[in-house]
């Protein structure tokens, strides 16, 4: 059946359809809660979260938008809400990795090193990590992410430089503290 | 060179030109000047290379990278079951809200919805004469059968018809089973021969009624099942699958039935044999139910009144309530009994989250056994705004106003040592008796936590801190990993805080001593300012 097919049915209470609709799409939708939740956040709640909402509102899908934008833009309202419902959370374990010395920090995993990086931007506000997510790490030009999340591109300019004063901020306060521990003689 | 928190950085021109560098946004001429900027500053060098790892880490991490550690693969794809339970919850939540909205107060008085139900009644009437050979039945079943007595009724719970009566109630009877549905508030089903399996899932606080030889079986939320033989018509057997109910008879103590147990007449209560029960569950989907429960509770609108029972497994004598009379029927002669309400919630009530989650988990086989009668839930948080443009007005949130704070401002931020994963051990086996390296014993700490044993984790890391001694310079890390497991894992908010003053107190101008000194007042809570480390602190 084609996606079409699928989407018509799916907003019929069709199974199947969703089930394949569900398939087709819960990696990217995975993908784009994961990155802007990090290693720590619900993912598989909020991943959830979007394919009931999903379920809810396919009846309404008018199909004037590609099925793939629509969740997009589906996603991130309901990441947005997520994120401005939740508490922040420090990682006291990342937030000290990041003052960790060079030889223990080559030997950092990738799982590490994303945890720290969430750290660093926790607080951000949504809409600064959002910028900061699409420009620094899905590699997305400024053009488009003023696309995406439908604002001049100035704002998003601004926001990615915030976000980046923000992590570089935080590096430089470990840093800071991993040279008063360096000299200290304490890791 | 040294430089303190408290310096700005002497080079932050060309740090800040690493992302742009990193994008490869810089010309020539720049990366080139940058190149020796870096040359010429060890600190950025540093900075710069981390700066990359971390971005790095991120850009190449694939979806899986962010779920949670542990999770396992079958897990993750029963997401889509999750994700159906809660769908079919609305649903059925819905669904049911409309038809108690058109059900009147009393069956007689809307004739539209006495139809309805003997569409349904009709139904099982037929499908069970063509399974038995035989019609009739004044309101629904069949005629009376089952000439074998109840070891016979026992034998085709395999064979049980299905019947839907309402979105939130199911009845699965066995051949030659009648019984008859009323309308009203509550409904009553009364199971006149045969056994009956009832699947019902309250909405909003709904109650069903059972009768069966003079049992009167009041439930919310449960699977039950009642059985009468034709043979002894004054004995009724009532067994729960989940939940539990509340048994009056006459002549016999009041006793509470919980999940798994059943009740014959006026005698003990006793486990259902593990035989009968597959076959039972053969019918029913358990696990399901569950997670419908789950999810059901979590959209109640307010706290229900704790029930008697939601702490109820087992049979106790218990005083009968006042509110519900002795069953009066006179068709069904003097043998009475009668099961209260099994109200949805209990002293330990969880809050809506954690049961949101449970019913998650329960879909992804975590913790799905252990949940039992419904709790008592919150209600579940408004709904956020959901408008993808296709759909409705876009939302332009881009700039809303926030509660506090923005990207570099201040934020009001609960410090708490990592949330913890969704699990706890089951099992833990005991750590190998010595380890002489506590670099290997981190190493098998940090494999003990992917295992989920948060437990041996801390064993571990415990074992790695005294051997490390207090001087190495791990020790910072291996004390804010066990703080973390302590409070967030382990539940043991006393040995997280003993980690929490430790760190503080040794490293007060380590990167971390801020925010683990902010979570050790806030952990403190009233008595924070009794420690010297929290005065003139505002704890959150």
């Amino acid at each position: 059946m084609s996606e079409e097919a699928n989407i018509a049915a799916a907003a019929r209470g069709d199974r199947a359809a969703f089930r394949a609709l569900y398939d087709a799409h819960v990696g990217r939708v995975a993908a784009q809660v994961g990155r802007m939740l990090g290693p720590s956040g619900d993912v598989e709640g909020v991943v959830q979260e979007v394919f009931i909402e999903v379920f809810r509102s396919l009846p309404r899908f008018r199909g004037e938008s590609r099925f793939s934008t629509w969740l997009y833009s589906l996603t991130r309202h309901v990441l947005y809400a997520h994120l401005r419902q939740r508490t922040p959370r420090i990682d006291l374990v990342a937030l000290r990795q990041m003052a960790t010395p060079d030889g223990p920090w080559a030997r950092l995993d990738a799982r590490e090193k994303l945890k720290i990086l969430y750290t660093a931007i926790e607080d951000l506000s949504p809409e600064h990590r959002e910028a900061f997510v699409l420009y620094e790490i899905e590699g997305k030009a400024l053009a488009e992410i003023a696309t995406l999340t439908e604002v001049p591109l100035n704002t998003a300019a601004a926001r990615v430089r915030r976000a980046r004063e923000r992590l570089r901020f935080v590096l430089e306060q470990a840093d800071g503290a991993s040279s008063t521990t360096a000299a200290g003689g304490r890791a | 060179m040294r430089r303190t928190t408290a310096e700005p950085c002497p080079h932050a021109e060309v740090r800040a030109r690493l992302f742009d560098a990193r994008r490869g946004a810089l010309s020539d001429v720049e990366a080139t000047l940058l190149a020796d900027s870096l040359a010429a500053c060890p600190e950025c060098a540093r900075h710069a290379e981390r700066l990359g790892d971390l971005l790095d880490a991120a850009a190449g991490a694939s979806a899986d990278a962010f779920w949670p550690e542990g999770a396992t693969e079958s897990g993750r794809a029963d997401l889509f079951a999750a994700i159906m339970v809660e769908v079919d919850a609305e649903r059925v939540a819905s669904a049911a809200e409309e038809e108690a909205d058109e059900r009147p107060s009393a069956w007689w008085s809307t004739p539209r919805l006495i139809a309805a139900a003997a569409v349904v009644l009709v139904a099982s009437v037929a499908a069970l004469a063509a399974f038995v050979g035989q019609g009739g039945g004044s309101e629904g079943g069949a005629p009376l059968t089952a000439p074998g007595g109840l070891a016979a009724v026992a034998g085709p719970y395999s064979a049980l018809e299905r019947a839907t009566v309402v979105p939130n109630l199911t009845v699965y009877s066995s051949p030659g089973a009648r019984y008859i549905i009323t309308e009203g508030t509550p409904r009553r089903i009364r199971v006149e021969s045969g056994a009956v399996l009832v699947d019902f899932l309250p909405v909003n606080g709904e109650r069903l009624v059972a009768e069966a030889a003079g049992t009167e079986v009041s439930v919310v939320g449960t699977i039950f099942y009642a059985r009468v033989d034709a043979t002894a018509p004054e004995v009724a057997e009532v067994g729960v699958l989940v939940g539990a109910v509340e048994v009056r008879r006459p002549g016999a103590p009041d006793l509470r039935l919980g999940e798994l147990r059943r009740v014959r007449g006026a005698g003990p209560s006793e486990a259902i044999p593990a035989a009968e029960r597959q076959a039972l569950e053969r019918n029913v989907d358990v696990e399901r139910h569950r997670m419908m429960l789950g999810a059901l509770a979590s959209r109640l609108p307010a706290p229900a009144e704790a029930g008697p029972l939601a702490e109820v497994a087992e049979i106790e004598p218990v005083a009968a309530p006042a509110e519900v009379a002795k069953a009066a029927d006179p068709e069904v002669g003097a043998v009475v009994a009668e099961v209260a309400a099994v109200q949805p919630g209990g002293p330990g009530a969880e809050v809506v989250e954690p049961a949101a989650r449970a019913a998650r988990g329960a879909a992804r086989g975590v913790a799905a056994s252990e949940g039992r009668a419904p709790h008592t839930l919150q209600p579940r948080p408004a709904a956020a705004p959901v408008a993808p443009r296709d759909v409705a007005a876009p939302d332009r949130h881009g700039e809303a106003p926030r509660a506090a704070g923005g990207a570099g401002g201040p934020r009001p931020v609960e410090v708490v040592v990592e949330a913890s994963p969704a699990s706890e051990p089951v099992a833990p086996e005991p750590p190998e008796p010595v380890r002489a390296d506590p670099r290997r014993l981190r190493d098998e700490a940090r494999e003990a936590l992917r295992a989920g044993d948060a437990s041996r984790a801390a064993s571990l890391y415990e074992e790695a801190l005294t051997r490390l001694g207090p001087a190495a310079p791990e020790a910072a890390s291996v004390r804010l990993e066990l703080a973390r497991l302590y409070a967030s894992r382990l539940g043991q908010s006393g040995r997280a805080v003993e980690h929490l003053r430790a760190f503080v107190d040794r490293y007060p101008e380590d990167v971390a001593a801020p925010s683990a000194r902010q979570q050790l007042c806030r952990m403190l809570g009233p008595g924070a300012g009794d420690d010297v480390r929290c005065r003139g602190r505002v704890v959150p």
